[in-house]
C-alpha cells in the first residue's frame, strides 16, 4: 500500500488490450487474423510442387522460396532442366538427393501432370475436379488445385488490406490533423480536397485506371484504394484534432514552450490514435471486399498470381462447380467479418463511453 | 411524523471489479415543510442516496436493503418495495428533483412551456390548455422575467440562471411534498446562486414543500437549511439543527472541514488547518470508522477496529464517532505534506467511481 | 511599492471575433478583456476575482499569449511580451507558467508523469538526463510527492494529486511567475487547502510572484496581497486585499461579497441579491458595463463610461463612489458604509411579487 507497490502502472494501450482480451469473439477474429498471416507466410511449404529444403549435388537449396519470388529459385535446377517438376527429376539427376514436401503436393499456378508425384494421376479439368481427397477444394476450369490457390492468395488478401489502408491512413491522418489542428485557410483546403476526393467512385476509377494501364498489376489496385479511401479517415482525424486542440492539456503544452510539431505527434496523435484505428480496421475488411469485387469481375490481378476473388471468376462460366464459389466465398466473408470483429472490438476497448453502455 | 424517513438504505454498485458499497445504511428523515441538507464530498454517496430515493440509481446499482418510508394518508409507502408504475407517480408528483446541470436536464428540442406542461400532464388529468396556463402561472412563480414570451423559447435561449428557474418551476408544478435539489447551484455564479437559493428558501416558506437539498457547500447549508446530515465514505458521520451543528461541530470530519475553510474578512497567520490524506473512493473504504486513516483524533486500534454508532453526543446532535464530546486537542498531530499517502488507492481501479463533482 | 513590478498588464484588450455565415465574415467581437491595467511586484499575489464570463481567465493566458491580445501589452521584467517573436516568447514561457483549474483536463492522459514533467525540460534543453532526473525528483518532493510517481499516468491519482503533478509541471522549469487559474475550484473541500498551503508555502519558499485567478473570494483573501474584481471584460475594483475586503466601493463588489455563503451567522453580511444576468461580453451595455444590474445606477451611469478614482492605492471604476469619496473627503471606510446602506436600501424594496401560485390546480 506505499510507493513501492508492486502493481504495475498500464497506460492506455496496456488497459486497452486486457479489455480487448476480454471479447471473446473480438479475440477469435484476431486468432483468424493472426492464422490467415501465418498461412500466407508459410505458403509455400503448406500447398507446393517445389521442395521446402532439398540437397541436390552435395548441397542445400530451398526452391520453395521461388513462390515467393521467382529469382529466389536456385539457378542449379533450371541449368539442370528441371522444368519445374523437382521429385523425378532429383532422383533421376542426383540419386543420393533428398528433399521435404510440402504438405500438400499441388500447385496454384498450374495442373499436376500424371504421375508427377510417383503413382498420382493427373488432376481432374472442368466440372470434373469436385473437392476429392487429393485436391481438398478441388480444381478449377483448367485442374489447377483450388486449395492451393487459395493459400497462395492469402497473401494478396492480408497486402491489400494492409497496405491499401497503410496508405489511405498516412494520407488521411496527415491531411485530418493539417486541417484540424492548423485551421484557417488549410482546413478550408483540405476540407474541400477531401470532399472532391470522397465524390469519386473508387470502382469506376480503378477499372478505367486498369484499362488505362499497360500491365495493371495488383499494387495498382492496393494504390489506387489507398488513395481514394483516406476520406472518412480524414474527416475522422480533423474531428478528433479539432476537439483536442481546444483541450487543456494542449494549453498546458503550448504554456510550456512546445511547438506545433511537437503538440501534434506528442500530444494530439497519441490521444486521436484509438478512435482513427478503428475506421482504419473497418477499411480494411472493405479493401478486402472491393478487391475480390475487381477479381471477381475480371480485373484482377493478371495470372499467374491468383486472389480469391479471382477464383471466383472462374466459377461464373460453369456454375455446377459450386466449390469455386463456396471455398473462396467463405474465406472472403469470414475474413471481412474477423476485421469487423476486430474493429469492434477496438473501438468498445478503446471508447470509455461505449463501456460504460455496457456495463 | 416525518415526511420521509429513510431506514438503513444500502445501495450498492456491482462492477467487474466487485462489490461498491457507495451508501451503506444511511438512516434520514425529513419533516414536513423543512429544508434537509445533505452535505459531502464527491464519491461520499450523497447524490446516490438521493437517486435511491425516487429509484433512479443506474446499473449497475442496486438498491440491497433498507426502507424509504414516504409518508400519506393514513400511514406509509415503502418506496423500495413500491411497483413501477406506481412509483412513476410519485416521480415529478408527490417528488419533485432539480438536478445540478440545468443545461442537460432540459430537453433541447421542447419549448419551456411545453416541458412544463408536459409534467402537469402526466400527473393531472387537465386539458392542455389548463397545463399551458399552469406553465406561465409557475414561471411568474419562479420570477422569470418576460414569462409569456419565455413560455415559447427554447432551453439554449435562456442562462443558466435562468434556466435553473425552469427547472425549479417543472420541480414544483405538481405541488409535491418532496423536493430533491441536486446540487442546484453548482454550475451557477455567486450572485446568480444567491437569487436561486432566496427563490428556493421563498418558495419552500410559502408552498410548505419540504426540500432535500444535497450540496457540497457548507455555506450553502447554513444560510438555507433546517436540518443537516453529514456524510464521509457512504454514512451519516454526523446530523444536528444547522445551527447547532455550525456552533458545536462534533465529528472530527466535520471539524476539520469548518476549519479549512479561510473565513472572509479575518487576516489569517499561517497555513491553513487541512485534513491530510484522499477522500477515499468506494472501492477500497477503510474499516472500522471510515475517517480514521485522516483524522487527527484517531486512537488505534479501536478506532480501526470498531464501526462507531451514530449515537447522541447533545440534545438533537448525533455523531458516529467513538470519541465524540470528549475530543479535546488533537493527538497525533499530523501535518499536510508528511501523511500525504501517495498511493494508498494503489491498484488499476484508481479511477474515480463518482467523477468529482458528479456525486 | 517600493520594488520594480515583475509584470505590468496595460490597458489589455483580448477581443475574439465572431464570425457568421457561408464565408465566416467578421460580423462583431466578444469584448473577453477590453481594458484591464495592473501590476504585480516581485513576490508578491495579486487576487483575481469575478464571475464566469468577466474575462479573468483570458487576461491570464493573454498575459503569456495562449491567447494572443489585440491591444494594450503585457510587460514582464521590462519585456515587452506583445512584441515578442517565436524564440523569445519560448523562453518567456520556461519564467511564467500556469497551472489550470481542471486537472484531469490539464494532464495527457497517455503520458507518464515523468514525460509530462521532462517536456518542458526537453524542450528549453535544460541538464542533461541525469540532471533532468534530479529536477524531476526536487519538483515532485516541492510538491509534497514521491518521485514513485513518476512512472505512472494521470489516471491513477485523485484530483488533488494531479493538481500537484500539475503544479509540479510548472515548478520543474523554475518559473518565477505563476498564473494560477482557478487551482483549487475543481477539488474536494477537503483537498483545496491542502493545496492552497501549498502554493503558500512554494511562494514563501521560492519567491514566486502570482496571479491567482479564482471565484472563491475567501480563498483568494487568504492567499494575496492585493485583489482586483472583474466585471464584464473591466476592471472595477482594486485594493490590497485587507482593505478591499473590509470596505468595497464598486456596488458590485458589495454584492458579490455579500452574494457568498458563509457559516458563520455573526459575520453574514445582509444579502444583496442582484436582479438579471451578466450581459453578454459581445454587446456590452453603454457607459458602466454594470448599470443594467446596479441598484444605484444613474442617469450619468447610462452614458459615461466611470473613469478611474484612486485613493490610497483603493482603485474604483464608479461615478457613485467617486462622489461618495469625495463627499466624505477621502475617509475610503466612510464612503464605503455610505454605499453599503444605499445598496441595502435598494435591494430591500420589495421584488414584483408574482402571483402566488400555489393550489389553484385541481388534480
Amino acid at each position: 500500500m506505499n510507493a513501492s507497490s508492486p502493481i504495475r502502472s498500464s497506460g492506455f494501450w496496456a488497459e486497452a488490450w486486457r479489455r480487448f482480451r476480454r471479447k471473446p469473439l473480438a479475440m477469435a477474429a484476431l486468432a483468424f487474423v493472426s492464422l490467415l498471416m501465418l498461412v500466407a507466410g508459410l505458403a509455400p511449404a503448406i500447398a507446393g510442387t517445389k521442395p521446402v529444403i532439398c540437397r541436390y549435388k552435395g548441397r542445400l537449396y530451398a526452391p520453395c522460396l521461388g513462390y515467393f519470388d521467382r529469382r529466389l529459385e536456385p539457378t542449379i535446377f533450371a541449368k539442370d532442366k528441371f522444368r519445374g517438376t523437382y521429385p523425378r527429376n532429383l532422383v533421376e539427376k542426383d540419386p543420393g538427393s533428398w528433399a521435404v514436401w510440402p504438405l500438400v503436393f499441388q500447385d496454384p499456378y498450374r495442373s499436376v501432370r500424371d504421375d508427377e508425384w510417383p503413382g498420382r494421376p493427373a488432376n481432374p479439368a472442368r466440372d470434373e475436379g469436385r473437392p476429392s481427397r487429393i485436391n481438398l477444394f478441388g480444381t478449377d476450369q483448367a485442374g489447377v488445385d483450388v486449395f492451393a490457390k487459395m493459400v497462395h492468395g492469402t497473401t494478396i488478401a492480408l497486402l491489400v488490406g494492409f497496405v491499401s489502408m497503410g496508405i489511405a491512413g498516412s494520407i488521411g491522418i496527415v491531411v485530418g490533423a493539417l486541417g484540424g489542428y492548423l485551421g484557417g485557410w488549410v482546413d478550408m483546403l483540405t476540407s474541400r480536397v477531401t470532399e472532391i476526393v470522397m465524390c469519386i467512385p473508387t470502382l469506376v476509377l480503378i477499372l478505367s485506371i486498369m484499362a488505362l494501364l499497360e500491365k495493371p498489376t495488383i499494387w495498382h489496385t492496393m494504390a489506387i484504394i489507398g488513395a481514394t479511401g483516406w476520406t472518412g479517415i480524414a474527416r475522422l482525424t480533423r474531428g478528433e484534432f479539432l476537439r483536442l486542440r481546444q483541450s487543456e492539456f494542449v494549453t498546458a503544452a503550448r504554456a510550456t514552450g512546445a511547438g506545433p510539431v511537437r503538440i501534434m505527434l506528442r500530444h494530439i496523435l497519441p490521444n486521436a490514435l484509438a478512435p482513427i484505428l478503428v475506421p482504419i480496421t473497418f477499411g480494411i475488411a472493405s479493401a478486402i471486399l472491393t478487391e475480390s469485387s475487381l477479381s471477381f469481375l475480371g480485373f484482377g490481378p493478371p495470372p499467374p498470381s491468383a486472389s480469391w476473388g479471382s477464383i471466383l471468376n472462374d466459377a461464373r462460366s460453369n456454375l455446377s462447380m459450386w466449390w469455386l464459389v463456396v471455398f473462396p466465398g467463405v474465406a472472403i466473408f469470414l475474413t471481412v467479418l474477423a476485421y469487423n470483429l476486430i474493429g469492434e472490438g477496438l473501438q468498445e476497448a478503446t471508447d470509455p463511453r461505449l463501456r460504460e453502455a455496457r456495463k | 411524523m416525518p415526511l420521509l424517513e429513510i431506514n438503513n438504505l444500502v445501495t450498492a454498485f456491482h462492477t467487474p471489479a466487485g462489490r461498491v458499497p457507495a451508501v451503506d445504511g444511511v438512516s434520514l428523515s425529513i419533516e414536513r415543510g423543512k429544508t434537509l441538507g445533505l452535505v459531502g464530498e464527491s464519491g461520499c454517496g450523497k447524490s446516490v442516496t438521493a437517486m435511491s430515493i425516487l429509484r433512479l440509481v443506474a446499473s449497475p446499482g442496486v438498491i440491497e436493503s433498507g426502507e424509504i418510508l414516504l409518508a400519506r394518508e393514513g400511514g406509509s409507502v415503502d418506496l423500495t418495495q413500491l411497483p413501477e408504475p406506481e412509483l412513476r407517480k410519485v416521480r415529478g408528483g408527490r417528488i419533485g428533483m432539480i438536478f445540478q446541470e440545468p443545461m442537460t436536464s432540459l430537453n433541447p428540442v421542447f419549448t419551456i412551456g411545453d416541458q412544463i406542461a408536459e409534467a402537469v400532464l402526466l400527473h393531472r388529468a387537465v386539458p392542455r390548455a389548463a397545463a399551458r396556463a399552469r406553465a406561465l402561472e409557475m414561471l411568474k412563480l419562479v420570477r422569470l422575467a418576460d414569462p409569456e414570451q419565455r413560455l415559447d423559447e427554447y432551453p439554449h435561449q435562456l442562462s443558466g440562471g435562468m434556466r435553473q428557474r425552469v427547472m425549479i418551476a417543472m420541480a414544483l408544478a405538481c405541488e409535491p411534498d418532496l423536493v430533491i435539489a441536486d446540487e442546484p447551484t453548482t454550475a451557477l455564479d455567486v450572485t446568480i446562486q444567491a437569487q436561486i437559493l432566496e427563490l428556493l428558501s421563498d418558495l419552500r416558506r410559502r408552498l410548505q414543500t419540504s426540500l432535500l437539498l444535497i450540496t457540497h457547500d457548507l455555506g450553502v447549508v447554513a444560510e438555507t437549511c433546517d436540518e443537516v446530515a453529514v456524510m464521509y465514505a457512504g454514512r451519516i458521520v454526523e446530523r444536528a439543527p444547522a445551527a447547532e451543528l455550525f456552533a458545536n461541530p462534533q465529528h472530527p470530519y466535520t471539524i476539520g472541514l469548518l476549519a479549512a475553510r479561510p473565513a472572509t474578512g479575518v487576516r489569517h497567520e499561517g497555513p491553513l488547518r487541512t485534513i491530510p490524506g484522499m477522500v477515499p473512493l468506494p472501492q477500497n473504504f477503510p474499516a472500522g470508522c471510515r475517517f480514521h486513516p485522516r483524522c487527527a483524533y484517531a486512537r488505534l486500534p479501536h478506532c480501526a477496529g470498531d464501526v462507531p454508532p451514530l449515537r447522541d453526543i447533545r440534545p438533537q446532535h448525533q455523531a458516529r464517532c467513538h470519541y465524540a464530546g470528549e475530543l479535546g486537542p488533537a493527538t497525533g498531530e499530523k501535518g499536510d505534506a508528511a501523511h500525504f499517502p501517495h498511493f494508498s488507492n494503489a491498484g488499476n481501479e484508481l479511477r474515480p467511481l463518482f467523477p468529482e463533482g458528479g456525486s | 511599492m517600493t520594488t520594480q513590478p515583475l509584470l505590468v498588464v496595460e490597458n489589455l484588450q483580448t477581443h475574439f471575433p465572431v464570425r457568421r455565415g457561408l464565408l465566416r465574415r467578421v460580423s462583431g467581437s466578444v469584448q473577453a478583456v477590453d481594458g484591464v491595467s495592473f501590476s504585480i511586484a516581485k513576490r508578491r499575489t495579486l487576487g483575481l476575482v469575478g464571475e464566469s464570463g468577466c474575462g479573468k481567465t483570458t487576461v491570464g493566458r493573454s498575459i503569456l499569449r495562449l491567447v494572443e491580445p489585440t491591444g494594450g501589452d503585457v510587460r514582464f521584467a521590462g519585456a515587452s511580451v506583445r512584441g515578442m517573436n517565436a524564440r523569445d516568447l519560448r523562453a518567456l514561457r520556461r519564467r511564467m507558467q500556469i497551472v489550470f483549474q481542471d486537472p484531469y483536463g490539464s494532464l495527457n492522459p497517455r503520458m507518464t508523469v515523468r514525460g509530462i514533467l521532462e517536456e518542458g525540460l526537453v524542450i528549453h534543453r535544460m541538464g542533461d538526463a541525469r540532471d533532468r532526473l534530479a529536477r524531476m525528483r526536487r519538483a515532485l518532493d516541492r510538491t509534497g510527492l514521491t518521485a514513485a510517481t513518476l512512472e505512472r499516468y494521470p489516471h491513477e491519482f485523485s484530483g488533488g494529486q494531479r493538481q500537484r503533478i500539475a503544479i509540479a509541471r510548472a515548478l520543474v522549469l523554475e518559473p518565477e511567475f505563476l498564473v494560477l487559474d482557478e487551482p483549487i475550484s475543481a477539488l474536494d473541500v477537503s483537498i483545496q487547502a491542502q493545496v492552497v498551503n501549498l502554493l503558500v508555502e512554494l511562494r514563501e519558499e521560492l519567491g514566486l510572484t502570482y496571479l491567482f485567478i479564482s471565484h472563491d473570494l475567501s480563498v483568494v483573501e487568504y492567499v494575496s496581497d492585493d485583489v482586483a474584481v472583474m466585471y464584464l471584460g473591466r476592471l472595477v475594483e482594486r485594493a490590497d486585499a485587507a482593505a478591499l475586503y473590509r470596505a468595497p466601493l464598486h456596488p458590485y463588489t458589495l454584492a458579490l461579497f455579500s452574494a457568498v455563503p458563509t457559516i458563520d451567522p455573526a459575520r453574514r453580511r445582509r444579502r444583496i441579491v442582484l436582479t438579471g444576468d451578466v450581459p453578454s461580453p459581445s454587446r456590452p451595455p453603454r457607459g458602466c458595463r454594470f448599470h443594467p444590474r446596479c441598484p444605484l445606477a444613474e442617469s450619468v451611469c447610462r452614458e459615461v463610461d466611470p473613469p478611474a478614482t484612486t485613493l490610497d492605492g483603493h482603485l474604483v471604476h464608479c461615478h457613485v463612489a467617486a462622489r461618495e469619496l469625495e463627499r466624505s473627503a477621502g475617509d475610503v471606510r466612510a464612503a464605503a458604509a455610505s454605499i453599503a446602506e444605499a445598496m441595502a436600501a435598494a435591494s430591500a424594496k420589495p421584488a414584483s411579487d408574482a402571483a402566488a401560485a400555489s393550489g389553484t390546480l385541481k388534480a
